[in-house]
């Protein structure tokens, strides 16, 4: 009697390593890719953090179910094995293997990584080592992969340029079928025509193909064989994109395990220190008839209990009201739930997480992000401090006993006053709940800022890691009452964040170093070590601190100069000249502020229908926005779409 | 509606937290389109009830289970067993009532195999000592090199076994052994079946000597 467990040679090490069903497969809707007579393109589709984390995310679930669509492609999925599995596969000399069909990453034409945070980028690293696929683009042969990068980090690419033959700038819906019918039409050819070709897709950007000149913020691009600037490219319209009826359905738990519908995307708020409202503009919304035939879909195919409506801020979109409407009677049916991740801080907003939620568990998370009118002002965070009174009295007077509120240290401008207003702001919120309980209670988080590029602070100095630890004591000593809680982020990891964030191609030697000296996982807390990055910088030579402490002048060279997100420098600029004034900027869906994308607004807004103009004159003179989750907090990258 | 089913959990699925199934029969009934019974309450759950737990990395050839539907019929139980993420089979569906499921779970059946086979000798002595961290031994017998044996109370963990036998020095760890579940039942005669509703008759009993290889 034998049993085929007992010869699966993999067996002995998931018997050993903690939560081994990361690495088993087998979910639903996870197929093995069935050979074609021209041979398949075979894709894996690399996530470099857990599983837990990768799955959640669902840039994947939407370029999984689209490559699945693409004739002759064969997909499957692979995620960055925690440190004792490296330990497990490195001694058993197996390479690191995609979970559908247990292929060596080696063995794929492509490897498409996305680049969700600067702190996973060790770990896109040690996916290539343990794949067997040598670390830099120059000493891949003909027979490695080709290894491609979406997300946002493929809008600062420099800092991963020697490791990733080709970044895909955008929207992955409209990126990934180009590319991989473009690598079609070459396949046999030589590596560096395949690149070039790459390098002819718009929005592709091949590093091999450019030169470098030394500048006052490190090393820009300035010139190169291939079209520059490489301009984001996005899909017009969401309703005429792909977009998935199926999913992969995980058999374990993972961070966030829902179905999830994209509502839209884009976002007109303006909040200067957000790069994603930045850099997903336009604003494109999906037809409400839309979101609830991909609702109805998704539950249908996944057997999921819980569908998210997921946007940069939910309650911006314009038909919300319908479409809760209309999934009402398709939910109940189902005995599934909704969840809305990112709601606006209002009364509409508690009453909305009310009728969502019918038992209190945890409390409702609001982010006003500063604690000063004035520093609000600054960031463009458009909340008076009676907007978050009125939300606050209403979320305890519904019956929630707990709010979390996040805040930023380290904006551009700020002063001890507008740290004490922190304090004093919390305290304030924390009586209007004793008026309702006495159980009330207020968890203050208080995150290091980080000014990212493609944001009106990009030019912008990050506050040092003395200055942000001096910063998070004095709140946490100024913390005497008990009910409320506060917590600061370590600025170590803010710092690296920083630099990778802004750094340009010399960064791609201190990454590597780093891992070499055994940096894994450096976004999580229980293995990032700050002291392996100050010997992988003092060993490479690279100066971090001109990267995030230095203010840079107007018209300075970026390092991310040629690639171009869609919204104008001189807008970024003008942004940041009414910052430093405090002026506020109005959401854009009242009044065109001119940021680059004008005539794709225009365009859309014409096409959208169903009364998107109407709707776009009442909300503009409506209350201030905040977003919000209702869902507990945690210290992992968001969910974002796109790749 | 009250349907017990029997199902086995093989191959890497075997790795699959005992606390996930719940969710994963649920969500495959739905993909199934079975409206699920759920619990009453604030937060109403789908109403299901498993066998005793296995730890991660013991497969399992026949475990009971009991889930609450609206509606059943013979379609329903095909599409239900398509509708299974890999690993997982339901191999048999019957609509039940009477005693809960867990009162006819009184015995367990393994079979374990070392990869050092010249303890198993041991490990039957430790399993015969009454310290294996089991319920009561009711049969054991070697068959080439692995040994089948029963036990009472199964919700005693087969993990205390595994902490008995590297305690004992027998394994040195999980990566060491190879442990299954034959199935979860009664005992009758000189085998363990599992009692699945008297009207329809159907019972798979498992002979402990003579178990087959993967059905």
């Amino acid at each position: 009697m034998v049993f085929s467990e007992e010869s699966d040679d993999l067996w002995r090490i998931l018997a050993r390593v903690r939560k081994p069903s990361r690495y088993t497969g087998g979910e639903w809707g996870a197929r093995i890719p069935s050979e074609t007579s021209g041979g398949l393109l075979r894709l894996c589709l690399a996530f470099p953090d857990v599983y837990e984390v990768g799955m959640s995310y669902v840039g994947f679930q939407i370029l999984y179910a689209l490559a699945e669509t693409l004739p002759g492609v064969g997909v499957e999925r692979c995620y960055c094995p925690w440190t004792d599995m490296e330990r497990e596969l490195a001694a058993s000399g197996r390479p690191l293997f995609s979970l559908e069909g247990r292929r060596p990453l080696k063995e794929f034409h492509v490897l498409g990584f996305t680049l969700q945070y600067e702190l996973t980028y060790t770990n896109v690293l040690t996916m290539l080592h343990l794949g067997g696929i040598p670390l830099r683009s120059v000493e891949r042969g003909e027979d490695d992969p080709l290894v491609v990068a979406g997300g946002p980090g493929a809008l600062t690419p420099e800092p991963m340029s020697p490791f990733i033959d080709a970044f895909c700038v955008g929207d992955g819906e409209i990126l990934l079928p180009e590319i991989l019918e473009c690598l079609r039409a070459v396949k046999g050819a030589s590596r560096e025509e395949r690149l070039r070709q790459l390098a002819s897709v718009p929005g592709v950007y091949v590093p091999a193909f450019v030169t470098y000149t030394p500048g006052p913020s490190g090393f820009f691009v300035s010139g190169g064989s291939t079209p520059l600037p490489v301009e984001r490219r996005f899909v017009p319209d969401l309703d005429k994109s792909f977009a998935p009826e199926t999913m992969v359905v995980p058999s374990t738990e993972i961070v966030h395990d829902r179905a999830v519908v994209e509502i839209f995307r884009g976002c007109t708020r303006g909040c200067r220190f957000c790069q994603a409202g930045m850099v997903h503009r336009p604003l494109r919304e999906r037809a409400p008839g839309s979101v609830e035939h991909l609702v109805e879909k998704l539950l249908d195919a996944s057997g999921c209990e819980e569908v998210g409506l997921m946007s940069l801020a939910t309650c911006d979109y314009s038909h919300l009201s319908a479409v809760l409407d209309r999934l009402c009677p398709l939910l109940k049916g189902r005995h599934a739930s909704l969840s809305l991740p990112s709601l606006r801080m209002d009364a509409f907003s508690v009453a909305l997480a009310d009728s969502l939620e019918p038992l209190r568990r945890g409390g409702l998370t609001f982010a006003p992000e500063a604690g000063t009118a004035r520093l609000r002002a600054v960031i463009n965070k458009g909340i008076s401090e009676e907007d978050m009174e009125n939300t606050v009295d209403e979320t305890f007077r519904r019956g929630w006993e707990r709010v979390k509120l996040y805040f930023m240290m380290g904006l551009p401008t700020e002063t001890t006053e507008d740290l004490e207003g922190i304090l004093s702001v919390s305290k304030r919120l924390l009586a209007i709940g004793r008026r309702h309980t006495k159980r009330a209670q207020m968890a203050i988080s208080v995150a290091g800022f980080v000014p990212k590029a493609h944001t009106p602070f990009q030019w912008d100095s990050q506050a040092t890691m003395e200055e942000l630890r001096e910063k998070g004591r004095f709140l946490k000593s100024r913390t005497t009452d008990k009910r409320i809680t506060l917590s600061y982020h370590e600025p170590e990891q803010t710092f690296l964040e920083g630099v990778l964030g802004r750094g340009d191609s010399r960064l791609g030697d201190v990454v590597e170093r780093a891992w070499r000296l055994g940096a894994r996982f450096d976004g999580w807390g229980e293995s990032f070590d700050f002291g392996i990055w100050r010997r992988a910088f003092e060993e490479t030579g690279v100066d971090p601190f001109p990267v995030v402490l230095r203010e840079r002048g107007q018209n300075e060279p970026f390092p991310w100069d040629h690639i171009r997100s869609g919204v104008r420098r001189e807008f970024l600029w003008k942004e940041r000249e009414r910052s430093r004034e405090a002026l506020f900027t109005p959401d854009c869906r009242g009044a065109c502020t001119g940021c680059g994308f004008e005539r794709h607004c225009l365009r859309a807004r014409g096409s959208a229908g169903e009364s998107l103009d109407g709707d776009c004159v009442k909300r503009s003179s409506c209350d201030h926005p905040l977003p919000v989750s209702s869902g507990p907090a945690r210290e992992i990258p968001q969910e974002k779409g796109g790749a | 509606m009250r349907l017990r089913f029997l199902f086995s959990k093989r191959g890497r699925a075997a790795f699959l937290p005992h606390v996930e199934l719940p969710k994963v029969f649920a969500r495959s009934l739905r993909r199934a389109g079975v409206l699920l019974c759920h619990t009453e309450g604030f937060s109403p759950r789908p109403k299901i009830s498993l066998g005793p737990a296995l730890p991660m990395g013991v497969p399992a050839l026949a475990e009971p289970g009991e889930i609450w539907v609206e509606k059943w019929n013979q379609e329903t139980s095909d599409r239900w067993k398509n509708c299974l993420p890999e690993g997982v089979s339901v191999l048999a569906v019957q609509e039940v009532s009477g005693p809960a499921l867990h009162t006819l779970c009184e015995l367990a059946a393994y079979r374990l195999r070392l990869r050092n086979p010249e303890r198993l000798d041991d490990a039957e002595r430790l399993l015969q000592s009454g310290e294996s961290g089991l319920g009561a031994l009711k049969e054991c017998c070697r068959k080439a090199e692995a040994l089948f044996f029963s036990v009472e109370t199964p919700e005693k963990g087969v993990g205390n076994l595994v902490k008995a036998l590297i305690g004992a020095e027998i394994a040195a760890g999980w990566d060491d052994l190879f442990l299954l579940r034959l199935c979860v039942g009664r005992s009758e005669g000189d085998s363990v079946s599992f009692d699945f509703g008297e009207e329809c008759g159907i019972s798979l009993p498992f002979p402990l000597v003579n178990v087959g290889g993967a059905p």
